[in-house]
């Protein structure tokens, strides 16, 4: 990564309902795309962002924010600099090996709390 | 296998409330993340990278058909149709919703399970030799005490915040296959000089960022004072164990700055006070959870049964799978299987809901409903009749579970690595797929061989007691590998020794394939395993194999 | 960049909104004692600051330090210990204190649960127990159990709940702890926390 180039960030955390990795977008909502991210192109943006996250923690929207470095190709896509982030945008990279997996459970869980029969 | 009764099942009624409740406030959000997460993590709920992970607790790996369907079920309905099994004997899934956790904790209760305390600063999931009970070469049965140890320590006031986790694992056989020499407490049952039955307590053992092997510190304990002695040793390490650096926090640590002697000295010394206290392990308790392991009601064959019809075509296939995942039981006319979870080039211990099914199926039909998750994240029929043997081969060729390969080079131990878990550096799963495939096709001719893959320090993949272990970094903003060789986690417990220089992804692929290369050219012959070779040989000449061409 | 939040000014405003202490309950009223809150007749003595001629606990350092000019005072006297300290040098004069104070300075801190244990157990300390520091709904039937009879609680969302009867905890137990509790079962270990 070039050092001269100015880093930028976009902010990131688990949503507190599913841990589903998250991104702070242009209207303040957690989406699950990169697309859309707010990105911080300077240490007062930066700032306000991590705030941002903060708020949201104390509102039990997010779970853990920070900000992941970005690299920023020409046509404007964004790309994690970590590839730890590289990996954890994508997802498990062996999903298609995972026996049995499906994207969504079925059926739906019952919508009563489920209370423990006596024996 | 333990069964419940009243005081239990309204235990785990109770928990579930409990966490009900708990989560309910962390979502109204009268407790931060900071004081929920101790508490989500005592009913084993993790934030990984993507999702929560649950751990589902399997006490000393054994399960009921009834059970593992109830997994199935969950797997299904609440994640996404999959699970995986651990190297402490439990069950993961990957993608529950911490809004769905508390109905998912009261099916689980509905078949005698739970997720209490498969994480957090407490006592954990108490293994044990995954053949007990089925083995010929043990002098009792350790889970009875593992399940006494079990009850004792769940939601133990004292010991609920220690400095760090705590795991304890037992066996009785001579052959340890439950690694107690690397859990912060290992016990081997023994019979003692005067005829009864008690204890070798090893102490301080751990792999991770520190690797020890533990001190055996006393040898001989009667099997009276186990719980008095255990809470002795937890004592001591609730109050002395590091807090400052969590890195330097569990009990193999302030085992080796006091010393084995001196620990054991100050152990000895609170223990003395309390032995004859309410803790004394009275005969007919001991008695009373033995009846519940007591061996089923096995049906002597008639003479000359074996696994082969006798009309039947031999079949290479079954033979193999005879020879590598069956293993001598304690009564004449049974075998105990191993179901192996480590299809070539897939992922180690993974299973779809389809298989848990059919796997419980045949618990039920030929294993007198029990089947036992080992820590090798394989799964075990302990009590198979040779009869039928060629049906429970078959039925697991139907679902894709007949590989046969236990203890080769492609029953491979990986944790989840950094493809789910946020402490991880690197990916190790793939590292695994990819090396199964490389030695498949030479892997009854290698032999013996524990490969064990962990993703970060933390070696939840137990790295540091394969035969050849690897261990995934981050150099320089990309994986890398380091490559150790030597280690053994059974009575020849030893930590391996790394080679040198780490490799990429694709590197160390090779350099496994060199080192088995190496092995291959200069064993005496086929009936020296992989690890004794490299005890007679030393490292040297795999370090050359390794690194010489390349200087 | 963001659209402005409304409402709610700052992170740290929302944190207190969920944890302010209840107006219901004066916020002097610290001490959680057989079902109620109370205020503290306790002070807790200043190092190197002179001591008042009210009941006050001590740190350890200073009772060690003063042992006799304490020993001769006339008013109740209490030790406060932080986790780590030991009662070795102590064991003897524990008869001296009407209250001993253990603190948890992080809840995530368990020391003064074996603390505890060892005060009521190996000492015979008969006086009041108290914990102080981060003292959190979910610890507190655990704390009970190792013997503490007093909890000094400020984090507001745990008074609520003291208050209301609603700390979920499990009754039933499997091993026997300090306090003493009827068995629930004619296994062993087995006992219950009645009410």
């Amino acid at each position: 990564m070039s050092k001269s180039a100015p880093t930028i960030s976009v902010l990131t955390a688990n949503r507190l309902s599913d841990g589903a990795v998250v991104f702070l977008d242009f209207d303040g909502v957690w989406v699950e795309s990169l697309r859309g991210a707010v990105v911080a192109r300077t240490p007062d943006e930066t700032r306000a962002l991590e705030s941002r996250g903060a708020f949201d923690a104390a509102r039990n929207v997010i779970v853990e924010p920070y900000l992941v470095e970005m690299h920023e190709s020409a046509d404007g896509s964004l790309t994690p600099v970590r590839f730890r982030e590289r990996v954890r945008l994508g997802g498990p990279s062996i999903l298609d090996d995972v026996p049995g997996y499906v994207e969504t459970p079925k059926p739906a869980p019952r919508a009563e709390p489920v209370h423990a029969e006596a024996a | 296998m333990y069964r419940y009764d009243e005081f239990d099942a309204e235990f785990v009624r109770q928990r579930v409330a409990q966490f009900r409740d708990q989560v309910e406030r962390r979502l109204k959000g009268e407790l931060t993340e900071e004081e929920f997460r101790p508490l989500r993590l005592m009913n084993g709920l993790y934030l990984q990278l993507h999702a929560y992970m649950l751990r589902i607790a399997v006490p000393y790996g054994t399960l009921s058909s009834r059970q593992m369907r109830k997994l199935a079920h969950i797997a299904r309905v609440y994640d996404r149709g999959t699970g995986h099994f651990t190297t402490r004997q439990n069950l993961q899934f990957n993608w529950p919703k911490l809004g769905d956790i508390p109905d998912i904790l009261a099916e689980l209760a509905e078949v005698e399970m739970h997720a209490i305390q498969t994480s957090g600063n407490c006592i954990r999931n108490v293994t044990a030799d995954h053949f007990a009970g089925a083995t010929a070469e043990e002098v009792a049965d350790p889970r009875p005490y593992a399940e006494i140890i079990r009850q004792w320590s769940s939601l133990h006031p004292e010991f609920s915040f220690l400095p760090r986790k705590f795991k304890v694992a037992v066996t009785a056989a001579p052959h340890d296959r439950a690694a107690i020499q690397v859990h912060d407490i290992g016990l081997h049952l023994k019979r003692l000089a005067d005829g009864g039955l008690g204890f070798a307590v090893w102490v301080g053992g751990g792999q991770g960022r520190t690797p020890l092997l533990a001190k055996k510190i006393r040898d001989d304990l009667p099997e009276a004072d186990l719980l008095s002695y255990l809470e002795a040793v937890l004592r001591i390490y609730n109050l002395h164990g590091r807090r400052d650096n969590k890195y330097k926090a569990r009990i193999k640590i302030l085992v080796h700055e006091i010393g084995a002697e001196p620990f054991a000295a100050q152990v000895e010394e609170e223990w003395q006070r309390i032995r004859d206290g309410a803790l004394k392990l009275p005969e007919d308790e001991i008695k009373r959870i033995d009846a519940y392991f007591a061996p089923p009601a096995f049906v002597a064959p008639p003479a000359g049964a074996s696994a082969r019809s006798p009309l039947g075509e031999p079949d290479p296939a079954f033979e193999r799978w005879i020879m590598r995942n069956t293993h001598a039981h304690r009564q004449r006319g049974y075998a105990i299987v191993t179901i192996s979870l480590k299809p070539i080039g897939g992922i180690p211990g993974d299973a779809s809901a389809a298989q848990m099914d059919a796997v419980a199926d045949l618990a039920e039909r030929y294993s007198f409903d029990e089947v036992r998750v080992t820590h090798e994240q394989n799964l075990v029929l302990p009590h198979v009749r040779l009869a039928d043997l060629r049906a429970v081969y078959d039925a697991l060729v139907e679902i894709e579970l007949a590989e046969a390969n236990a203890g080769l080079a492609t029953d491979i131990i990986a944790c989840p690595g950094l493809d789910y878990c946020a402490l991880a550096n690197a990916r190790s799963i793939p590292i695994a797929q990819r090396i199964s495939e490389r030695l498949a096709a030479r892997q009854n001719l290698i032999g013996e061989l524990k490969i064990k893959i962990s993703g970060c320090i933390n070696a939840c993949g137990h790295h540091h007691v394969g035969h050849i272990g690897i261990l995934g970094v981050e150099k320089r903003g990309e994986e890398h590998y380091q490559l150790l060789l030597g280690g053994s986690g059974a009575e020849d417990a030893a930590l391996a020794a790394i080679t040198g220089p780490g490799f990429g992804p694709d590197g160390i692929v090779d350099a496994v394939e060199k080192v088995v290369d190496t092995y291959l050219k200069l064993r005496s012959g086929p009936q020296e395993a992989f690890l004794s070779a490299y005890g007679r040989l030393g490292s040297a000449p795999f370090k050359e194999a390794l690194y010489a061409a390349a200087a | 960049m963001l659209p402005p939040l409304d409402g709610l000014e700052t992170e740290a405003d929302v944190r207190d909104g969920a944890r302010a202490v209840s107006a219901d309950v004066g916020a002097d009223a610290t001490i959680w004692q057989n079902g109620s809150f109370r205020e503290d007749t306790w002070s807790a003595a200043v190092d190197d600051v002179a001591l008042p001629s009210t009941p006050v606990i001590v740190s350890k350092k200073r009772w060690l330090a003063e042992r006799s000019a304490l020993t001769g005072r006339n008013q109740a006297l209490g030790l406060s210990l932080e986790p780590g300290e030991s009662l070795d040098e102590i064991a003897g004069d524990l008869a001296q204190f009407s209250v001993i104070a253990l603190n948890f300075p992080k809840f995530s801190d368990g020391r003064a649960f074996s603390t505890a244990t060892l005060l009521r157990e190996k000492h015979s300390f008969a006086g009041e127990l108290r914990a102080v520091g981060n003292v959190l709904s979910d610890q507190i039937p655990l704390m009970r159990r190792v013997g503490f009879d007093t909890f000094e609680v400020t984090h507001a969302p745990t008074r609520r709940a003291l208050l209301e009867g609603r700390i979920a905890e499990v009754r039933l137990h499997y091993q026997p702890a300090v306090v003493t509790e009827p068995p629930a079962g004619t296994r062993p270990w087995l006992r219950r926390t009645p009410g």
